[in-house]
């Protein structure tokens, strides 16, 4: 019983009541149906931020497991394994905060033929290149083509950040996991006539699939509640706002309570299938 | 089908040398047993020829053909894990094929290939399990299963029956004795246990610390070992062994252990001779030690089985194994095992007499630990010589 009022208080009336909210206006104070959804899926911000959550989702997500995939497998195999993988750790450690201000810097740009503060453009026109506003530019870099939707250079200026923040993470917990596979069963797939490739993708790759669908489900709620980092990096500025942001926005910016509860209650429904998915998968591993 | 070739093998970990100037010819359907203690290394000199370890030194063959830079998969061979090695998200159908769907094995043929070994071992009502759902000893068909639809030319296994209980491992000895002589394919089978070994080898290789001690067939390598390790290794009980003094007395030659001795038969003198007034380490199986109430048919009678001298020795410890006792016997500061008729009454703190059938004793230099033979032991291992030399393989 305790418990039950306890999941009650904490957990079941906020969403109900960020529910009624979402339906009122911006002070609370009239019933106004779906304007605020309407808001959501219609206006041209919110339909933004949507599109670079999924850009989030798709990108960050599939980078910083690839990559740590990629880096539980080599670390493995290089004799200074530990400090490889502390390397690629550490970002980890960072507060999410204080490395949105050291890739502020990193990405930091000057006009051409002032002096490049920002590592990256100082590296670029050390070669030659022209230096590019990484947190600001919507074309691609070095192009005059500019992409549709969120694929817009400032936006994979942001996601690298993440996936330079998470692929350590990614890459601990597979590493982990591919420890967990014995030699035998790698060996006895070499003697059956596998090659390295095969050996991965046939034996190494699906023992590993619990683990990999673990972190990805982290890393894709992480994606969905991004917040922090685009928050200090650009402040959601030149079209890179998320849903977390923008409802930061709409809550404390512009005090429409209704337009923010609405983001909120879209991301929870966006996050709430992924997590009844993997408690339904962490179940059904309990059970065999 | 095909023979194996070692020839001066040598395998270092970093200064440990794990198998050491392996050379040992196998000849086609042989069932050959590398025995021999933990760490000697066994696994790594079949390792070794899996193509799972690279060779330091030396060459192996596998029929004619050099294979030390053949990649694991194109040597033909298959192996059994002491661990089983089972593909976990596997179902076992898709164990068992996954060798010959690498093969691109057409599909049809994956099938009855398959479900003929799966006949074979009585493992078809399990096709569609995952090796978790299985228990042990499945799990050990399973994993023959997958070497044998490969249809290698040589079977490779490493401790196949260590994880089995007991009762299963006998069963299984006799399963893999029967299967070795219905694929009628060469078998290289690892173990520390010398049960196994003469159980179920053609021949056995028995290895101490990289090196092979001696190779022949399970009644040669009991009958006639070539050193103290290979005679205190073969037979179980172990065989006992005594510091020996040979001595020459007024009833001929002697071994003498100062709280009792004995006479050494005529057939061995000639060979013991270069040792007289010097020490030797003298072997007795507790099965040539007997009861002298019990002595077995045939030696009463034979003058070779000498009774002359019966030996005292106290009880300490007796163990009934039904058909037989074991007798834990002290005499003086010597302890020793005697495996005597199960009629023996004997209790412990009780004094009784033995007799050591010398006709079966064993005589070691106990410097180099090697077998001190008669003239016709040294014939009978000439002639094994020859018969492993006449083994048509590359050389
Ligand atoms: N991968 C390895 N690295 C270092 N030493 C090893 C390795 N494999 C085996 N050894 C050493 O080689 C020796 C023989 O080992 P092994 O062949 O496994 O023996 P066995 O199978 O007879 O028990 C042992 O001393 C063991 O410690
Ligand atoms: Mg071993």
């Amino acid at each position: 019983m305790p418990a039950f009022l306890f999941v009650t208080v904490f957990l079941i009336y906020p969403v109900i009541d960020t529910l009624r909210i979402s339906f009122f206006n911006r002070n609370s104070t009239e019933f106004i149906g779906l304007d605020n959804y309407e808001y959501v899926f219609t206006n041209s911000t919110a339909q933004s931020a949507l599109l670079n959550n999924v850009l989030w989702l798709v990108l960050f997500t599939v980078l910083a497991v690839g990559l740590g995939l990629l880096f539980a497998v080599l670390s493995g195999r290089v004799r200074y394994e530990a400090m490889a993988k502390a390397a690629v750790f550490i970002p980890m450690a960072i507060s999410f905060v204080a490395a949105a201000v050291i890739w502020r810097f990193m990405y930091a740009y000057a006009p051409e033929g002032f002096t490049q503060i920002g590592l990256i453009n100082a590296a670029g026109t050390g070669v030659g290149l022209e230096p590019i506003a990484w947190l600001v530019e919507h074309p691609l870099p070095y192009t005059d083509v500019t992409l549709p939707g969120p694929l817009h250079t400032n936006n994979f200026a942001l996601v690298a950040v993440g996936v330079w923040m998470w692929t350590g993470f990614a890459m601990v917990i597979l590493s982990a996991g591919l420890k967990g596979i014995s030699t035998d069963i790698l060996e006895a797939a070499r003697v059956d006539g596998a090659g390295e490739w095969q050996i991965f993708r046939r034996i190494i790759l699906p023992v590993l699939s619990p683990t990999i669908a673990v972190v990805a489900t982290t890393l894709v709620i992480q994606a969905l509640k991004k917040f922090d980092m685009v928050w200090v990096m650009t402040a959601g500025n030149f079209e890179t706002d998320v849903v977390a942001t923008l409802m930061f926005k709409q809550m404390f910016n512009f005090s429409d309570f209704g337009r923010a509860a609405a983001l909120a209650v879209v991301l929870l429904a966006a996050i709430l299938p992924i997590m009844l998915i993997s408690i339904r998968r962490f179940r059904a591993q309990e059970e065999t | 089908m095909a023979g194996v070739r070692f020839k001066n093998v040598t395998k270092r970990y970093g200064k440990v040398l794990a198998v050491n100037g392996f050379s040992l010819d196998i000849a086609d359907k042989e069932f050959l047993v590398l025995v021999g203690p933990s760490g000697s290394g066994k696994s790594t000199a079949l390792r070794l020829l899996a193509g799972l370890e690279e060779i330091n030194e030396g060459n192996i063959y596998i029929g004619d053909r050099l294979i030390n830079n053949v990649p694991a998969k194109d040597r033909g061979i298959a192996m059994v894990f002491q661990s089983y090695a089972l593909y976990p998200h596997m179902t076992v159908f898709q164990n068992m094929a996954f060798g010959l769907s690498l093969r691109k094995t057409p599909k049809d043929e994956i099938k009855t290939r398959v479900e003929k070994a799966a006949d074979i071992l009585d493992i078809t009502e399990l096709l569609k399990r995952k090796p978790r759902q299985l228990s042990g000893g499945q799990r050990q068909r399973v994993a023959l299963g997958r070497a044998i639809v490969r249809k290698p030319d040589v079977f490779l296994l490493d401790e196949p029956l260590s994880n089995l209980d007991a009762k299963l491992r006998v069963q299984t000895r006799a399963g893999l004795s029967k299967l070795h002589q219905r694929l009628g394919t060469t078998f290289v089978y690892v173990t520390h246990d010398q049960v196994e070994a003469m159980t179920m080898a053609t021949r056995i290789a028995v290895m101490d610390q990289g090196i092979i001690q001696q190779v022949g067939k399970p009644q040669e390598l009991y009958n006639r070992p070539d050193n103290a390790f290979v005679a205190g290794f073969i037979g179980s009980p172990a065989m006992n062994f005594f510091e020996a003094s040979v001595t020459n007395g007024p009833q001929g030659m002697k071994l003498d252990m100062d709280t009792f001795s004995v006479p050494v038969p005529k057939d061995r003198l000639s060979a013991l001779n270069p040792f007289l007034k010097k020490k030797i380490t003298f072997g007795m199986r507790p099965e040539h030690i007997h009861n002298r109430e019990f002595l077995p048919p045939g030696c009463e009678a034979d003058g070779d089985c000498i009774t002359a001298s019966p030996v005292k020795a106290k009880v300490e410890v007796t163990e009934l194994m039904g058909n037989e006792i074991f007798l834990h016997l002290v005499a003086g500061d010597k302890s020793f095992l005697a495996r005597v008729d199960p009629r023996t009454s004997a209790k412990p703190g009780q004094d009784i007499e033995v007799v050591f059938n010398m006709d079966n004793m064993h005589a070691f230099d106990p410097e180099t630990g090697q077998a001190i033979h008669t003239q016709k032991e040294k014939g009978q291992g000439e002639g094994k010589e020859k018969v492993e030399k006449s083994i048509d393989l590359p050389s």
